[in-house]
């Protein structure tokens, strides 16, 4: 059945009209047995890979002090087609100019790359399969009961 | 999705979710979006010690960020209700900045008084 199918029959019928209309359409049956399953964990999800990679150096002498550091990340989403990627720079720095004054400094840069971010899969129920008494959807559910409790 | 219905149909297209919600195989077919950030931030700071235990730190503090938002979604049809007729493509760019200084009176260890 088509998705405008189904509001339509949605729309036209009410009670047990509404059950009849939806029986027999491919998608509603008394015998959950015979549909096929899909695991849609497995479709939309995979297990991802994280790599990270530091590298810093440091040094001085008595006057002065150096830090400098580089992080690499990648990793993959768990949902396919998203990525993260973040590259980080860090240099600190400190310097006397005497036995009263001391200068330093710290600074940073990121730059962070999101790809394939997706809001609407997070709504997916993943429980339908049991909900066999749910008054919202036990006339659209395959487990759901016939007039003899079967 | 319901679990007995496949991502794809017999002829290709995205399968039609029978309780009425949508297939995330669309969104996930149809949509490529990326999210740029790049933000830069640091402080410096000038050490006063007129006698040891005595400490003038005066710092200032800096931080900004860009950000690039590019999105492109294709023709597609899934439903009456769900569909693009023509591409999109969406852009935005938002920016962020932050600043202070301060200095800071550090003594041996056992209080501080900060003078703005």
């Amino acid at each position: 059945m088509e998705g405008h199918g189904y509001h339509e029959c949605a729309g036209i019928c009410r009670g047990h009209e509404y059950h009849q209309c939806l029986r027999g359409r491919p998608a509603f049956t008394t015998q959950p047995d015979t549909l096929e399953n899909y695991d849609w964990q497995d479709i939309m999800l995979r297990n991802a890979v994280m790599q990270n990679y530091d590298l810093s150096v440091s040094g001085g002498n008595e006057v002065s002090t150096y830090f400098v550091s580089t992080n690499y990340q990648q990793q993959q989403g768990i949902l396919r087609n998203s990525d993260y990627e973040r590259i980080n720079f860090r240099i600190n720095s400190e310097h006397k100019l005497s036995k009263l004054f001391k200068v330093g400094e710290n600074v940073q840069f990121t730059k962070a790359k999101h790809m394939g971010e997706m809001n609407g899969f997070i709504t997916m129920s993943t429980i339908h399969p049991y909900w066999e008494s749910s008054l919202w959807f036990h006339t659209s559910l395959p487990m759901m009961k016939t007039e003899t409790g079967q | 999705m319901v679990p007995y219905v496949p991502p794809y149909d017999e002829n290709g297209d995205w399968s039609v979710n029978p309780t009425g919600g949508g297939n995330p195989k669309v969104t996930e077919d149809v949509t490529n979006r990326t999210r740029n950030v790049y933000s830069i931030g640091g402080n410096a700071f000038v050490d006063f010690t007129p006698f040891k235990g005595f400490v003038f730190t005066s710092k200032i503090n800096g931080y900004a960020n860009f950000t690039v938002f590019d999105e492109f979604e294709k023709v597609y049809h899934y439903s009456p209700q769900i569909y693009n007729e023509h591409s999109t493509v969406t852009k935005s760019i938002g920016q962020q900045r932050d600043g202070n200084g301060r200095t800071i009176l550090i003594t041996a260890g056992t209080f501080s008084v900060i003078i703005i």
